[in-house]
C-alpha cells in the first residue's frame, strides 16, 4: 500500500465518522431527554445505557481480534494482524469506560466502588489479559514470530469474553443482568420500560457504528505505521 | 436517590476517555505522516547523492 493511498481518506470512512459523531450525539440526547429517571436508582442509572454499549463494543472487538488471528493462521498476512492490533486496542478503551463506569454506578448502588463479584473479576482478567497482549507483542522483534504470536494468544484471550458475558448467568452474583433473568441476589436491578429499551437499543447502535468507524481508522494508523517502518528498514539498508 | 454527581462522573469518564483515545489517534497519525515524508525526502536525497556519485566512475 502507498503512502499517498494511506494519506487520502476513503470518502465513505468520512461519511461513517460523521454518521457516528451524530448517532453518538442523539444517544446522549435519548439517555437524558428520552429515558425516564429511574425511580430508585435515580439519576446514576443513566451510566447505565453507555455502560452496556461500551461494554458489548469491547466484547465484540476482543472476538474480531481472535478470528483476524485464526485467519492469519490460516493464511498468514499482515493486514490480518494489522487488524488484530487495532481491534485489541479498540476493545481495550471500550472495555475500560465499562469497568470505570460499572464502578461509578455501583458506588451509590451497591455502597462500593469495588467487590469480588465474578462479573467484576471476569471483567478485569479479560482487560488484564488484552492488555499483555499489547505488552508481550513489544517485546519480540522479528515481525512474523509477532505475528503468529498474536494470533494464538488473541485466540486463547479471547476464551474470557465468553467468560465474562456467562459470569452472571453461571456464577451467584449482584451484578443485575440485562438480557434474561438474573440472580435473584442482584443488586441495582431494574424493570425497564420502553423508552428504556428504545435508548439502550439506540445506544448499543451507536456506539457499534461509532466502535466500527474507531476500528476503520485505526487499522489505517496500523497501515501507515507499518509503511513508516519498511521505510525505516530501507534508509538503514543503504 | 441524590445520585446525580455519580452521573457526572460518569459521563465525564466516558466521554474523557473516549476523546483521549481520539485525540491519541489523530496525534499518532499525525506524527506518522511527518515521519514518513521525512524518510521519503531522504530516501530521495541519498538516491540523487548515489546518481551524482556514479557519474565520474562511468567517464
Amino acid at each position: 500500500m502507498s503512502s499517498k493511498s494511506i494519506a487520502a481518506r476513503p470518502r465513505f470512512l468520512t461519511l461513517l465518522s460523521t454518521l457516528s459523531a451524530l448517532l453518538i450525539l442523539a444517544a446522549t440526547w435519548m439517555v437524558f431527554f428520552f429515558a425516564p429517571r429511574e425511580a430508585v436508582m435515580g439519576e446514576v442509572q443513566r451510566v447505565f445505557y453507555f455502560h452496556v454499549s461500551t461494554g458489548w463494543v469491547g466484547m465484540v472487538a476482543f472476538l474480531s481480534a481472535a478470528i483476524a488471528g485464526i485467519i492469519y493462521l490460516i493464511r498468514p498476512d499482515k493486514k490480518w494482524d494489522v487488524f488484530a492490533v487495532a481491534a485489541v486496542e479498540i476493545g481495550l478503551v471500550y472495555s475500560f469506560v465499562n469497568i470505570v463506569s460499572g464502578s461509578i454506578w455501583a458506588r451509590p448502588t451497591w455502597n462500593t466502588w469495588w467487590t469480588w463479584d465474578p462479573r467484576l473479576v471476569t471483567a478485569s482478567v479479560m482487560e488484564l489479559t488484552f492488555l499483555a497482549y499489547l505488552l508481550l507483542r513489544q517485546s519480540m522483534e522479528d515481525p512474523e514470530r509477532r505475528a503468529r504470536f498474536g494470533a494464538i494468544y488473541s485466540i486463547l484471550g479471547s476464551l474470557t469474553v465468553p467468560l465474562t458475558y456467562m459470569s452472571i448467568r453461571i456464577w451467584r452474583t449482584i451484578h443485575p443482568v440485562v438480557i434474561g433473568s438474573g440472580d435473584p441476589g442482584a443488586k441495582g436491578d431494574f424493570s425497564m420500560t420502553q423508552p428504556m429499551v428504545t435508548t439502550l437499543m439506540f445506544s448499543l447502535l451507536a456506539f457499534t457504528v461509532f466502535g466500527v468507524t474507531l476500528l476503520w481508522h485505526r487499522v489505517r494508523l496500523g497501515w501507515l505505521s507499518e509503511r513508516v517502518e519498511e521505510f525505516r528498514l530501507k534508509s538503514m539498508e543503504m | 436517590m441524590e445520585t446525580a454527581n455519580y452521573m457526572i462522573l460518569g459521563f465525564a469518564v466516558i466521554f474523557g476517555v473516549l476523546l483521549l483515545h481520539l485525540g491519541s489517534l489523530y496525534w499518532r497519525k499525525q506524527n506518522l505522516q511527518r515521519d514518513l515524508e521525512v524518510l521519503e525526502k531522504t530516501q530521495m536525497r541519498s538516491r540523487r547523492t548515489k546518481k551524482t556519485k556514479k557519474k565520474p566512475s562511468r567517464r
